[in-house]
């Protein structure tokens, strides 16, 4: 008699164990559908008992299937997936001690400089949000096997990336033009800088969802060379080539994800509204534009601050800039601690789930408090080491004045927080917690806009730094007193956040 | 050029009516009648008024702290009174979100209910008396803005030295403070223009408000439409005759106030001192301030003897009246013309 199949080890390897008594098989026949019918119909037994004992005469001598161990990649390969996003920065960077500019930025005039800044800026906080609602909704669907689903999520939200940009590149160029922030002629490069970034930005967010870091560096890789054919062969203007340079960056990366997608799922999901994703997300969309304004919060603060003798209302500042150029060097070694820290902590948390008893959550929590307090304290000798060392070659190149040294020292101070606010956030999104995270960052936002405001108006622009640092401060503090209140209750909160 | 003045002309009218009018009637809310939005206009530019002060003297009334200021205004009087910023409560988004996720699914269907419900309110038809006080006000804006329209100079030395005020009051730099200009900063900011052209095209708007000031007083003590239409009407002739030329200095700036004191004088006794604490913000009373309130008291005077004469009569002297108003504005203004043409 042929066995019925739920009785079978699966054949596609996933764990199984042979039955413990004659019970068990019933349990197992039941679950399968095979009722006293079926049993004395298809196999032509008396009922699914008699079927169970015949069955369990010849099972406990069949082998059970286990898992396959995943090896788990070790965690400094973490740490370099954590900053992996920065790779196409450094390309840029490279080009720019090459040729002195690079896929944006440059050698340009203060209007033109301002009007790169403007758009940089707000290309950030109108795609921040989305690219951030994107890769939640997309990573969710891929881990419950429903790629296509994704897919056509994905491009849902690029397309409504497409739409936020350009009704914000109108509002944008209208306003520039009603207050004077930048001279008439340079409305429009602030306006496709703004759109070419941002379609940048969105292109790149799918391709970091997709763990291809190193796409993104050729499709960059290509950019820069287009820029340095168009400007330096062809003789264009430099923005005219950068904005084709970022643009084809662009289109590049979104052929990338296309291609990555299509290989995930060659299934052709039928177009959908997922507007209805918005319940879900909407706090990493708010989170993802908030953090970008607080991110560059500073530096409007500081082109802003009225000045005389300037032609338009918005002035860019090259020492200001430099500074903060310097410190993200700083930024990104530190910022993939943040990966290193959460699959750290998450392992741990794993570990001590087993090593606790049901009736021990005080327990458990207790040791992932301790935990997590290890954990950030361990970020204080990286980004000891860090600072002094980016700061200690940027004395040892000269670089800028005393202004620069300054917002280079305030800066640098403030990473460090910076990377801890991030750290919390992480968490406490992975833990389920989404009010708290936002709070965090909106306290420090105000914070950041109150002190750099007052600081850079009653005193120079530079100060304006100052409020980064004590928005960071905030950002940080308030973060790791969230984190520290959610971990009281990790055992409710990993169960809530797994549903 | 004169395409130029009319969009600034809209740009200052839009920024004044959004600081002063739009905002505070949102925060404030006060009951749909005349003396509610005298109880906006006298709240709101108390606060604006000693605000732009107070920051002026810290060199700091910049763009930023002023839209600050305004917006911890807003939240504080909201919550004093009881109704605290809707964005702020949870439940409001609950019922939000939904709403935006229905605009994304179908743009169409919300466009539709959106013209739906703003259809009839467009379409209300208006009294034959609120037609002709919309014509008489059309009128008389068409003639206060007759000047500025077409010149950039000022009439008078003092408006030059408002100005500079002004401009340095909002750039953030050291100076006398002005209490007659400094409530025009936020217009400054929003209407993206400088303090000249602040000046010039808001100019027409305080005569504006003051002949209204006026009217609101008069019918507040008369009850008699048409004399708070006189008296609107003589103090708006006042104001731009060659006395004035259009022109208010502080004392007939703060006259708007002192007369929106008399119109809130059985309503509230807080917004009467609200009222003449900003008056005299604005500037002491002069001879201006007692021209402007004395033709105010004398229609008043006139309507409370003219209220036994028959209605035929009152009208009849209205019209008459309102007619050689009209007239004795058509020559001052031309006449004012004719003097700044080269």
């Amino acid at each position: 008699v042929q066995l019925p199949d739920c009785l079978d080890a699966p054949h596609n390897g996933t764990p199984w164990a042979p039955p413990l008594s004659v019970e068990d098989v019933v349990v197992r026949l039941e679950t399968a559908g095979v009722t006293d019918e079926v049993a004395r119909a298809d196999y032509g037994f008396a009922d699914r008992w008699e079927l169970a004992e015949y069955s369990y005469a010849l099972l406990p001598n069949r082998p059970g299937t286990v898992a396959c161990a995943t090896k788990e990649p070790p965690l400094w390969l973490e740490y370099l997936r954590g900053f992996g996003f920065a790779l196409p920065l450094l390309l840029c960077t490279a080009a720019m001690i090459s040729f002195q500019y690079s896929l944006w930025g440059g050698n340009v005039s203060a209007e033109m400089a301002a009007a790169v800044g403007l758009g940089t800026v707000t290309s950030f906080a109108a795609t921040g949000g989305i690219v951030q609602a994107l890769a939640r909704r997309c990573l969710f669907l891929v881990s419950v096997d429903q790629s296509a689903m994704a897919k056509a999520c994905c491009w849902w939200w690029v397309r409504l990336g497409m739409v936020v940009l350009a009704l914000s590149a109108v509002v944008l160029m209208c306003a520039s033009r009603y207050f004077q922030w930048l001279p008439p002629e340079f409305t429009w490069a602030l306006g496709a800088y703004h759109v070419s970034l941002g379609l940048l930005w969105l292109a790149a967010g799918i391709l970091h969802m997709q763990e291809r870091s190193l796409w993104i560096v050729s499709a960059t890789a290509i950019g820069i060379v287009a820029v340095v054919a168009l400007h330096g062969g062809a003789n264009a203007t430099l923005a005219f080539a950068q904005i084709i340079g970022i643009l084809l960056t662009a289109a590049c990366s979104f052929l990338s994800g296309i291609r990555f997608w299509n290989v995930a799922s060659p299934l052709r999901s039928k177009a959908a509204h997922f507007s209805r994703d918005l319940i879900f997300v909407w706090p990493h969309f708010l989170f993802g534009s908030l953090y970008y304004v607080f991110l560059f919060a500073d530096r409007l603060l500081a082109w802003t601050r009225p000045d005389l003798a300037a032609a338009s209302t918005v002035v860019f500042r090259g020492a200001y800039e430099t500074a903060l150029d310097i410190a993200l060097i700083s930024f990104v070694l530190q910022v993939g601690w943040v990966r290193y820290a959460i699959v750290g902590l998450f392992r741990s948390l794993t570990i001590a789930e087993k090593d606790c008893r049901v009736h021990e959550p005080e327990r458990l929590c207790y040791i992932m408090r301790q935990r997590y307090i290890a954990t950030s304290l361990k970020l204080m000798p990286l980004a000891a080491v860090v600072s002094i060392v980016v700061y200690l070659a940027a004395q040892s190149l000269r670089v800028g004045g005393r202004d620069v040294e300054f917002t280079l020292r305030w800066s640098l101070a403030a990473m460090p927080f910076l990377v801890i606010g991030l750290w919390n956030s992480n968490l406490q999104f992975r833990l389920g917690c989404l009010r708290s995270p936002l709070i965090a960052l909106g306290m420090g936002l105000i914070v950041d806009i109150v002190c750099g405001y007052l600081f850079s108006r009653l005193g120079s622009y530079k100060y304006a730094i100052c409020g980064f640092t004590i928005g960071a401060i905030t950002f940080a503090v308030l973060g790791s007193a969230a984190s520290l209140k959610v971990l009281q209750s990790v055992d409710y909160f990993y169960f809530a956040s797994a549903l | 050029m004169m395409l130029q003045n009319l969009i600034d002309a809209i740009r200052v009218t839009g920024a004044l009516v959004l600081v002063f009018g739009a905002v505070p009637w949102w925060v404030i809310r006060p009951k749909h009648s005349p003396l509610g939005y005298c109880v906006v206009m006298v709240r709101m530019a108390l606060f604006v008024e000693m605000s732009a002060l107070v920051l002026g003297a810290m060199h700091l009334c910049l763009p930023g702290a002023m839209a600050g200021t305004f917006l911890l205004f807003c939240l504080l009087y909201g919550r004093v009174a009881g109704r605290p910023m809707v964005y702020a409560r949870r439940a409001y988004w609950t019922v939000q979100i939904p709403r935006i996720v229905s605009f994304f699914d179908a743009p169409h269907a919300w466009f539709r209910e959106w013209k739906a419900n703003w259809a009839p309110r467009l379409g209300t038809s208006w009294s034959m008396t609120s037609k002709g006080i919309l014509l008489i006000f059309a009128a008389a804006a068409l003639a206060a803005f007759w000047h500025p329209l077409q010149y950039s100079s000022f009439l008078s030395a003092g408006t030059y030295s408002r100005v500079l005020s002004l401009q340095m009051l909002t750039l953030g730099q050291p100076v006398t403070l002005d209490g007659s200009v400094a409530w025009l900063a936020p217009v400054v900011f929003l209407s993206g223009l400088d303090a000249a052209s602040v000046v010039r095209f808001s100019a027409p708007l305080l005569v504006l408000m003051l002949a209204a000031a006026s009217s609101a007083a008069t019918y507040h003590f008369g009850k008699s439409p048409m004399a708070s239409i006189v008296a609107g009407g003589l103090t708006f002739a006042v104001a731009v005759s060659p006395l004035m030329n259009g022109e208010l200095g502080a004392g007939a700036i703060g006259a708007i106030f002192w007369l929106l004191a008399l119109a809130l004088t059985k309503s509230s006794a807080w917004d009467v001192a609200w009222a003449i604490g900003v008056a005299l913000l604005i500037g002491l009373p002069d001879q201006y301030t007692l021209l402007c309130i004395s033709s105010t008291l004398l229609v008043l005077f006139a309507a409370s003897l003219g209220h036994r004469l028959p209605r035929l009569v009152q009208q009849g002297v209205c019209t008459i009246v309102i007619a050689a108003i009209l007239a004795g504005m058509a020559y001052f203004g031309f006449e004012a013309s004719a003097a700044q043409s080269p």
